[in-house]
């Protein structure tokens, strides 16, 4: 028996209306643990090379790793993957809230959707009742307004997933939108499902889940409960969530303002987190079994717009919907964000559109004639939302942007891909990089594109020293192991950075639900490396066609290396071209791939991927180690004594 | 008088609690702010997020008074 | 011994419902905990936990008498003399008196896991 999981595979095939449910092999889920490594491991096989993000052969996998749902810190989590339309390599994001625990009760760790739908559907997973239904009076809903829709109609103990017209509308950056403002938004995987034409997924799961050892899980986790109620960083954790971080990324000089021109706002303490909870906040907002609480459920009543319910703005969408667009107010940031959630377009890759075209408007290279007559101000509700609207309805010169970063700029030209801030096409997070270099090789090298959440480097930046550049790659690898391998186990990795449970804990929670008593972090990290390798092969496979080399794919755009911080306090930092080459080698050689950039044979075998070795080879793609394999790959961090 | 510090995560191999696994007592001369405290104790500020006392925020120039706890929070590690 | 509900502290993050059912029925599954969460969103933007107060609406609607005191003086349904009718459900104002699959109902007996577990105050046990 397969303790610890749903136990089932779905798969759907939407054009004929297929259902195929298959249980799920013991074997698979010990080496792939779930979620992120789940889906990897499934793109991986079965899309084809030259298949686009929104061609029908696409997959738009689902997948709960394997502590959703059971009473462990943190297990909320639920992974979606797709070929990303932002990349065109491996996609992923993962949402919060209670979807993921909701399809493991109904006793699935995995949905594969295959092909499209030929009409607006919504797929409901009732137990084992599977229909693809209508979707018709849905289609065009914002992303809450359909939720609550659904809900009503098939009553409130579903969990739903949904699209905004963003969604709908194929715009690359659209987000899948869960429990009212949480959202799986990077990657576009929200496009993904909208090109399958599937405006929502509604489930209900009401099976118990098998536990191995139930009275152990009960007793650790109450005490893991009691343990960090008393930590300290408990309380305010749960008070102001992430927003309590805009003051400390200002006056580290990471927070990116104006569209990374600069890294630290004027002004911005009424962006903080103290200002959220004291003018707008209704509710502390949770996800399943978690303690800790950090979303926040606001109200925002501003002049001449409607009073609207969001959740959050947490902090990358306060950074990014907020100082990267100019914005001083912690009102209008909610107001952004409300207008992107329903939209269902990520409120990150969304602030990081709207920040380059105001700066694009400075500076002249966008006109109001493009506009309709409008204009795109720095810090102006107006503008913004007309724009954002421009874009998710394909409006004008709003279709490039629809596309992307890297393609907007590319049509809007004028040297402005300098400033079009993104990596692999990805639109960067809100910590910039220049005064913060182990930061930016994180995003220089993930497998998604500049997001932070495979590797936040910057308490080590900070440690290590702020304009230290060498060191940093080897700590940069440990990082992109641990922190990816709670994508895979669906738990939230905010546990045991912010309250001290350690690996180790969760570990001991894996075995405990599963009764894998031989599990250890060595072979969790050893997963977790796994998946990273696939990715990056699975990435080189799909894009290296001209030029060989993965290391042409990890370079970001010119202001991170040709400009100075122009202000606060990371003023002057600036870090040369020759700096970051010193950073990826230092990076490959710590990971075991050639100078390249590019997996080495050694490393895929010893990691078991013969196959992945065998097709890089193939098509001309591997990479030469200059010096034997490192044993083991990645340095876990020590803070050095004083 | 005695002034509580108290932190978690990475901040506490530079802490270095006493009082038990979160808490370090700080003996200090009355009328230095958290930062001036801080400094006494070879902890960088920035490594510091926010300050908090009562479960309220304080900036780092507050003057805590005899006997106080004072949270000191790391940055997030990122969502 | 009675539990205290105040529901604006509510993030409805459910380990009440949790361990609820892992304590009653040695299960992993919130469904089968013997009170619920109401979720009011997206508008006004609230939980509210719902809990048994012993009203006695059950005890009274009962036709067979199947509900009474326990030793501590704590409702309980009384399974030999259950007709299984399924009024007592019915009747809950709180919508806590539980079925599952139309079997015998069942519910709370106080023992305050859930107030134990409860990290932000919004359940707590009232003596």
């Amino acid at each position: 028996m397969l303790y610890g999981f749903g136990g089932n595979v779905l798969k759907v095939n939407l054009a004929t209306g297929a259902i195929d449910i298959q249980p799920l092999d013991p074997t698979f889920a010990r080496r792939w643990l779930g979620g992120r490594g789940f889906i990897s491991k499934i793109l991986y096989d079965e899309v084809p090379r030259g298949t686009g993000a929104f061609d029908s052969d696409n997959l738009l996998v689902i997948s709960p790793g394997v502590l959703a749902g059971h009473f462990a810190p943190g297990g909320s989590k639920c992974c979606f993957g797709a070929i990303s339309p932002i990349t065109n390599g491996h996609g992923d994001s993962t949402v919060g809230g209670h979807f993921g625990p909701e399809l493991k009760f109904a006793g699935f760790d995995l949905v594969i959707f295959r092909g499209m739908a030929s009409r607006p559907s919504y797929v409901m997973i009732d137990d084992d009742k599977i229909e693809i239904r209508d979707a018709a009076r849905y289609w065009g809903k914002g992303s809450m307004e359909a939720e609550k829709m659904l809900k009503d109609d098939l009553g409130g103990d579903f969990e739903i997933v949904t699209i905004g017209p963003a969604g709908e509308n194929l715009i690359t950056s659209a987000c899948i939108t869960h429990d009212y403002g949480r959202q799986a938004g990077r990657c576009g995987m929200g496009a993904v499902m909208g090109s399958k034409k599937i405006k929502a997924i509604a489930v209900r799961g009401t099976r118990s889940l098998s536990v191995y050892d139930l009275k152990r899980t009960k007793e650790v986790n109450l005490a893991i409960i009691k343990r960090t109620s008393k930590h300290p960083n408990m309380a305010p954790w749960q008070k102001y969530g992430t927003a309590m971080f805009v003051g400390w990324s200002n006056n580290n000089g990471v927070y990116p303002t104006r569209n990374f021109q600069t890294t630290y706002m004027e002004n911005h303490e009424k962006l903080d987190g103290a200002e959220l909870v004291e003018k707008l906040l209704v509710s502390h907002k949770a996800c399943f079994g978690c303690w800790m609480n950090c979303g926040k459920y606001s109200r925002v009543a501003l002049p001449d717009r409607p009073m609207v319910y969001v959740e959050g703005p947490e902090y990358e969408t306060n950074a990014l919907c907020g100082g990267n667009c100019g914005f001083e107010r912690i009102e209008e940031v909610a107001y952004n964000n409300w207008l992107c959630d329903s939209l269902g377009i990520d409120s990150m890759s969304a602030g990081g559109l709207v920040a380059f075209a105001m700066e694009c408007y400075e500076k002249g290279l966008i006109t109001r004639e493009q506009l309709d007559g409008r204009q795109l101000r720095w810090g102006n509700l107006d503008d913004f939302e007309h724009f954002i609207k421009m874009i998710v309805d394909r409006r004008g010169i709003g279709e490039w942007f629809a596309q992307g970063l890297a393609p907007a700029a590319k049509m809007i030209g004028g040297g402005s891909e300098k400033f079009a801030v993104q990596i692999k096409g990805m639109g960067m997070s809100g910590y910039d990089g220049r005064y913060a270099p182990a930061m930016l090789l994180g995003y220089m090298t993930s497998d998604i594109g500049a997001h932070h959440n495979r590797a936040w480097t910057i308490t080590l930046d900070d440690d290590i020293g702020r304009d230290v550049v060498k060191g940093k790659a080897k700590l940069v690898v440990y990082l992109q192991h641990i922190r990816p391998f709670f994508d895979s186990i669906s738990s939230c990795r905010l546990f045991w950075g912010e309250v001290d449970v350690t690996p180790e804990e969760y570990i001991t929670a894996i075995i405990m639900a599963t009764g894998w008593s031989d599990l250890t972090l060595a072979e969790a990290m050893k997963a977790s490396e796994r998946v990273w390798n696939l990715n990056r092969a699975h990435f080189l496979e799909r894009n290296c066609h001209l030029d060989k080399t993965g290391r042409a794919f990890d370079y970001p755009n010119a202001r991170f290396y040709e400009e100075a911080v122009p202000s606060g306090p990371g003023k002057g930092a600036r870090l040369t071209l020759a700096q970051l080459d010193l950073m990826l080698d230092e990076y490959y050689a710590a990971r075991g791939w050639g100078k390249n950039g590019n997996p080495s044979r050694e490393v895929l075998l010893d990691l078991g991927l013969d196959e992945a070795a065998a097709n890089l080879e193939e098509a001309g793609l591997l990479g030469s180690l200059s010096a034997p394999l490192p044993e083991l790959r990645g340095e876990r961090y020590k803070p050095k004594a004083f | 008088m005695i002034v509580y510090f108290q932190a978690g995560g990475l901040l506490r191999d530079y802490l270095k609690p006493d009082v038990d696994v979160y808490t370090r007592k700080i003996e200090v001369e009355p009328g230095l702010t958290v930062k001036e405290i801080m400094e006494r104790i070879n902890l960088r500020p920035a490594l510091v997020s926010m300050t908090l006392s009562g479960g309220k925020i304080v900036p780092l120039s507050y003057v805590p008074r005899d006997g106080e706890i004072i949270v000191l929070r790391p940055p997030v590690q990122g969502g | 011994m009675r539990l205290q509900v105040n529901p604006d502290n509510c993030s409805g993050c459910r380990l009440c419902l949790q361990i609820c059912a892992m304590e009653k029925f040695n299960e992993v599954n919130p469904r089968k905990a013997r009170l619920r969460l109401e979720a009011l969103f997206p508008e006004p933007g609230k939980y509210h936990p719902r809990v048994c107060t012993e009203c006695g609406s059950c005890r009274e609607i009962c036709p067979v008498e199947a509900i009474g005191e326990n030793e501590q003086g704590i409702l309980e349904v009384r399974a030999d003399s259950c007709i299984e009718c399924g009024a007592c459900s019915d009747i809950c104002p709180e919508g806590v008196m539980m079925r599952w699959e139309n079997d015998i109902p069942f519910k709370c007996d106080f023992c305050g896991q859930c107030a134990e577990v409860c990290n932000t105050g919004a359940l707590t046990r009232q003596l």
